[in-house]
């Protein structure tokens, strides 16, 4: 490892040195680089998103080709190839409509491959949405690595998520609310919420049956489940009473301005708080026993990575028994990597060590992108039954069996179980406890060890795990 | 450790890091390239109607375009669209050429370079027949190579 200690001649880079030397104190167990990861993955997540910004069109409207003529969805019948591109029976295409605007102008490898979809209600043509011909067609099939840009985002959503919850977790596990740390701590909890916010608003974005749903399910939340504020609250979101082609601008310009904005101010704030003191508690490891954690867990998440795919029948690879070893894997690489460079010599205690910290992360980010990209490119995403395009003109919003993300399956589950107001409540109460650690939480109390308030945590945990793992069983796969 | 040991290991790191990151600007660079599409394409008109008259003006896409009968029994459609900087040309009849109007460009009655800035001949435009009606698509002719 790279040595910038005080023994360095001055540089110009100096300073720059000096911030990330701060910035990024080495410890390295398990849990460190994880934080790192959340800041990896939000840049992965601002150039893919930016990238995709250069094609996506964040509007509901019926969308045309480039010279303004009409598009019509059509499904292909017989596997061909158009454009460069190999279609096999059951896709969505957009094509162009002939003159008289109801039938299709089929380009010649279509021509006897694919007929128009039409709505079963009304026998009407359906018009895809601009946002979703963007996505679905330009971005994924018709430009150079779209589905690579467009896989990376969303892989990269879950895998952001995952670090996040990581991350989070251990922290609390560890009591990292406590006095040096209050500010960091809430800072930290409002990126969680607004990373959360970030999954949902993009979500709603390709503008197809799941995000339909989702810009309902997740509007609604507060309209049942908040008094007096809640209503106002939704139709805010919405831009109306109605989830329709004007919560698509409200959603695009939430998840590709004001979210990634906030994000950055929020994210400054917490790395600043933060290099005040190590949350993550720098108590180092054991150079004698270097490899025995890691070791055990990239092991077992091996061997699940290895046996998912075949005791899970079909195959998701969203599943989180899946993307959590997914993710385990390289980071546990990283730490034996780690290790074996820095050998016995790194005492994680001493100043000088801490210079160590940023190239210790740049391993892990390394291996992990390799992961990601592995990942995008052997499952390009798919949104499966969900991807059909919404056609607000027509009546076909036919309900689908949608599944909720893997990380709110939890929370489904409650709403199976309790009213929404209920559960609403509940979320917030949690929200609001969370918050108030810091002040809860005296000296005094975090010198007796383990007191109730700690006992709460561990609880919400427990809680937390089995309302997942039960609303997992629920939906299967 | 020794501190040489640590100087090739950083330098190693900033290495891979180097050697993702050009793959990644690569990536992007190509990303960012307009995506393919579907040559806009337009009827024109019957068969009949087109080789009844000298020209016929259709719309392909954004542009405009003539179709034309011509002696040897084919069809041949141009783009009007100049190849300087791509105004619209129009015909001038007076003098069977056509005219563009933003730099004084002027091509012959076949589409070629008389005066003015223009590089290149008018484009020609692929034409199809398909039941019954004559089919005008935005893309070069199946028998000349597309214009750089
Ligand atoms: C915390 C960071 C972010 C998260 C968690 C996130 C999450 C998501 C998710 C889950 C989707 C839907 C993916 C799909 O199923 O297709 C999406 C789509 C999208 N996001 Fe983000 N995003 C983030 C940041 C950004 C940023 C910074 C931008 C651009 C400024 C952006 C632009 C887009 C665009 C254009 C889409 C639509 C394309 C698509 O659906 O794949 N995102 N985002
Ligand atoms: S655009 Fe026609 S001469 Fe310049």
């Amino acid at each position: 490892m790279a040595d910038f200690s005080q023994s360095q001649p001055q540089t110009q880079s100096q300073p720059i040195r000096q911030f990330f030397r701060e910035l990024v104190p080495a410890t390295d167990t398990l849990l460190w680089y994880f934080g790192g990861l959340v800041l990896f993955f939000f840049g992965v997540m601002l150039l893919s998103g930016l990238l995709m910004l250069f094609h996506y069109q964040p509007s509901a409207a019926p969308t045309t080709a480039p010279d303004g003529t009409p598009l019509l969805l059509a499904r292909i019948t017989d596997t061909t190839t158009w454009l460069g591109v190999e279609y096999l029976p059951g896709q969505l295409v957009p094509v162009r409509a002939d003159s008289s605007g109801g039938n299709a102008d089929f380009p010649t490898p279509l021509r006897s491959a694919a007929e128009v979809v039409c709505d079963s209600a009304t026998g009407r043509p359906v018009h895809p949405s601009a946002a979703w011909v963007s996505i679905e067609h330009v971005v994924m099939r018709q430009t150079e690595f779209g589905s690579l840009v467009r896989s990376v985002h969303a892989w990269g959503a879950q895998l952001l998520v995952a670090s996040l919850l990581i991350w989070f977790g251990g922290l609390a596990w560890q009591g990292a609310w406590r006095k040096p740390n209050s500010a960091v701590w809430s800072s930290g909890l409002l990126l969680i919420l607004l990373v959360l916010a970030s999954a949902w608003t993009g979500s709603v974005l390709p503008w197809d049956r799941l995000g339909y749903a989702a810009a309902w399910v997740g509007s609604s939340l507060p309209e049942q489940g908040i008094p007096v504020v809640g209503e106002p609250l939704a139709q805010a979101m919405r831009g109306g009473k109605e989830v329709g082609g004007g919560a698509l601008t409200r959603m695009a310009a939430a998840h590709t301005a004001l979210l990634p904005i906030a994000l950055v101010l929020v994210l400054i704030f917490h790395a600043s708080w933060w290099r005040r003191g190590v949350v993550s508690g720098n108590r180092g490891y054991d150079p004698s026993k270097p490899f025995s954690a890691a070791a055990v867990l990239a092991a077992g998440c091996g061997l699940l990575l290895v046996i998912y795919p075949f005791i899970a029948s079909p195959f998701n690879p969203a599943s989180p028994f899946f993307l959590l070893p997914l993710l385990l894997l390289p980071v546990c690489a990283a730490q034996l990597l780690n290790r074996l460079a820095g050998g016995a010599a790194v005492s994680v205690t001493s100043s000088q060590a801490s210079s160590d910290g940023l190239y210790r992360q740049l391993v892990c980010w390394l291996l992990v992108a390799g992961a990601l990209l592995t990942l995008a490119i052997a499952a390009p995403w798919t949104r499966g039954e969900g991807g059909f395009p919404i056609d607000l003109t027509q009546s076909q919003l036919a309900a689908t069996q949608l599944r909720p993300e893997w990380y709110l399956l939890g929370f489904y589950q409650l709403l199976e179980w309790c009213s929404a107001s209920v559960a609403m409540a509940f979320l917030l109460s949690v929200l609001l406890f969370l918050s108030l650690l810091p002040l809860a939480d005296r000296p005094a109390s975090a010198a007796k060890g383990r007191g109730a308030i700690r006992w709460m945590v561990y609880a919400l945990f427990l809680l937390f795990l089995f309302l997942t793992l039960w609303g997992y069983m629920e939906v299967g796969g | 450790m020794n501190s040489s040991r640590r100087t090739t290991l950083s330098r190693l790191l900033w290495g891979a890091a180097g050697v993702v990151a050009l793959p990644v600007a690569y990536v992007a660079a190509r990303f960012l390239r307009p995506p393919v599409t579907e040559p806009a394409r337009c009827v024109a008109g019957s068969i009949e109607k087109i080789r009844s008259q000298p020209t016929t003006l259709v719309r392909v896409g954004l542009n405009d375009a003539v179709v034309q009968p011509m002696p040897d029994g084919t069809l041949r459609a141009i783009s009007l669209r100049c190849t300087h900087t791509g105004c619209p040309v129009r015909w001038v009849d007076a003098s069977r050429e056509f005219h563009c109007s933003c730099h004084g460009g002027r091509f012959d009655s076949d589409g070629r370079v008389i005066a003015g800035p223009p590089p290149r001949p008018l484009q020609r435009l692929r034409v199809e027949q398909s039941g019954g009606n004559v089919i005008v698509i935005d893309e070069p002719p199946s028998d000349e190579p597309p214009s750089a």
